[in-house]
């Protein structure tokens, strides 16, 4: 039979012990308090999307079918800040202001609609999978930036997207031109900065539509087939 | 007392005296008063000096004829017509040829007639020819009057080249040439015994390269051996492959044809497919990559992200972070 006052010095050990684990978690949590940060007070961003603003025109013709890859975008324009190109070619982001989504998903989507509404052509995205088309698009953006001028009358947005037409069947270069734009921003606020990227890609959009349209029969199936 | 001439026989006597004149006239004129003579032209290309009217005709070397009359050609000056009259036995035809000859070195020229048959038709005159014309040839003799100065000069040119190849240079060269052949002759004669010990040297590599021969020999025959063997078993082995990849061939080729559906949708459908997974693994392998060069440069910039100046658009100008 044990000693009663052996076991109660059993008992304060384990609390003992008990008490020092909590005591490490604790240290060990304020630790990690720097690693965790929960943002501060300061103003919310203001989320803009870019969508195109047309009719979406799907054609029915099924016959030619361009794959339109993601986006390379060049010199850190991807991502949800909005790029600002200043003067000795710094580069910065604008405060306070901000993509819905990564750039990149939000110009490859605005393409699809825009440029297939513009020339007639059925272009698919990431969600057409398993579906056999005769070319892809390659999109590379040079340029998807703000510039602030000397004044605020001056500030500008510009947009530069090189797009290259490649044959699947033979891997043949159908074309690859470059576009650019430039808009002048009305106002210094966000939704004016928006609205000029959106006026910008609604004319890079219209000039790739008419590239593209007379072109688009090189990627037919048939053709493709050839 | 007056003699008492008797006309009747002195003029007998003088007609006999003149008829034995005559007589003897033609005897000393060796005219032929049966004679037939036949009149021929000969046209001859050049000159014809030496020969005169009553110059003599010969034909196979004896006298048929001689020369009436030499004059120009009427119609081409350059050539000389001479009229020769002949003895009509001679056989003059078409075949006739009449050359000018020389007698010896004097420059009496002749003509020297040759061919003819007594079989052949008489040569007739040509319409609007007075007289028959026998062909003519030139002359070798004078053939050679006429290129003499040209041998001359030639003659003068070899002598000129002759005196060149033997100009004192010349000489000395050969001179040099006949002292090293007489010194190379004897050191041959002084080097028989390295020619001995040459030929000795060369017996020896020739009976080397026999032995070496009948090696090759023998390696040729011992490979031709080993091909013999381990050939044989290397094309049955080849076969046997050729064999089993048919089969396996037939065997993949019957398998596609069951397949040919499926095939032929993965073709169409997966590999467009394929394409672009792979140029969406190069996007994400290329932000991966940019990712972990983040990582190793600033880890905590990755999580908190790093110090960086943001545009105010109040304050047209770059604000730090919590300013």
């Amino acid at each position: 039979m044990e000693n009663p006052t052996r076991q109660l010095t059993n008992s304060n050990r384990v609390q003992s012990v008990r008490a020092l684990f909590v005591g490490a978690a604790a240290l060990m949590l304020a630790g990690c308090g720097p690693l965790i940060s929960f943002g501060d007070d300061g103003p919310a961003d203001d989320v803009f999307s870019l969508e195109y603003d047309g009719a979406n025109v799907n054609t029915s013709d099924m016959a030619t079918i361009i794959y339109v890859e993601e986006p390379l975008m060049s010199d850190g324009l991807g991502g949800v800040d909005v790029a600002v190109a200043l003067e000795n070619r710094k580069r910065t982001s604008l405060q306070g202001v901000r993509w819905s989504s990564s750039s990149t998903d939000l110009i490859r989507d605005y393409f699809i609609r825009a440029i297939g509404s513009m020339s007639g052509t059925r272009l698919l995205g990431q969600g057409a999978i398993d579906v056999r088309a005769g070319c892809r698009l390659g999109v590379k953006v040079w340029a998807f930036e703000f510039v602030p001028g000397a004044s605020a009358g001056d500030d500008r947005v510009d947009i530069e997207v090189e797009f290259t037409l490649v044959r699947y069947n033979d891997n043949r270069l159908i074309g690859q031109p470059t576009l650019s734009a430039s808009s002048q921003v009305s106002a210094a606020n966000g939704e004016e900065i928006i609205e000029a990227f959106h006026d910008g890609m609604t004319r890079i959009s219209r000039e790739a539509g008419q590239w593209l349209a007379p072109i688009a029969g090189e990627c037919a199936l048939a053709a493709a087939n050839e | 007392m007056e003699t008492r001439a008797s006309y009747v026989l002195v003029g007998g006597f003088v007609l006999t005296f003149l008829a034995g004149l005559v007589a003897f006239a033609i005897w000393i004129a060796k005219v032929d008063l049966d004679a037939e003579y036949r009149d021929y032209d000969v046209y001859f290309e050049g000159t014809v000096s030496g020969l005169l009217k009553r110059s003599i005709v010969y034909y196979s070397g004896i006298p048929v004829g001689d020369v009436r009359d030499i004059t120009l050609a009427p119609d081409d000056p350059s050539k000389v017509r001479v009229w020769i009259r002949l003895r009509a036995e001679v056989p003059v035809s078409d075949a006739s040829i009449a050359q000018l000859q020389f007698q010896g070195l004097t420059g009496v020229a002749y003509i020297e007639l040759s061919g003819g048959s007594p079989d052949a038709p008489p040569l007739e005159p040509h319409p609007g020819e007075e007289r028959p014309i026998i062909q003519s040839a030139p002359s070798p003799i004078l053939a050679i009057f006429e290129s003499a100065p040209n041998l001359v000069n030639e003659a003068i040119l070899a002598v000129g080249q002759i005196q060149k190849l033997l100009s004192d240079e010349n000489i000395a060269s050969v001179s040099g040439v006949l002292r090293n052949s007489d010194r190379l002759a004897g050191n041959l004669a002084d080097s028989t015994d390295d020619l001995e010990t040459m030929v000795a040297d060369v017996k020896e590599i020739l009976a080397q390269t026999k032995t070496a021969a009948a090696k090759i020999n023998q390696l040729v025959e011992n490979s031709n051996a080993l091909i013999e063997d381990d050939a044989k078993k290397l094309v049955t082995e080849a076969i046997t492959t050729m064999q089993t990849a048919t089969t396996l061939l037939a065997r993949v080729d019957g398998m596609v044809a069951a397949n040919e559906g499926a095939v032929t949708q993965f073709v169409n459908t997966s590999l467009p497919e394929v394409s672009r997974m792979i140029l969406d693994l190069r996007v994400t392998a290329r932000n991966l990559s940019r990712l972990m060069s983040r990582i190793e440069q600033n880890p905590a910039g990755v999580i908190f992200g790093t110090k960086e100046a943001e545009y105010d658009l109040k304050k047209r100008s770059t604000v730090e972070d919590g300013n």
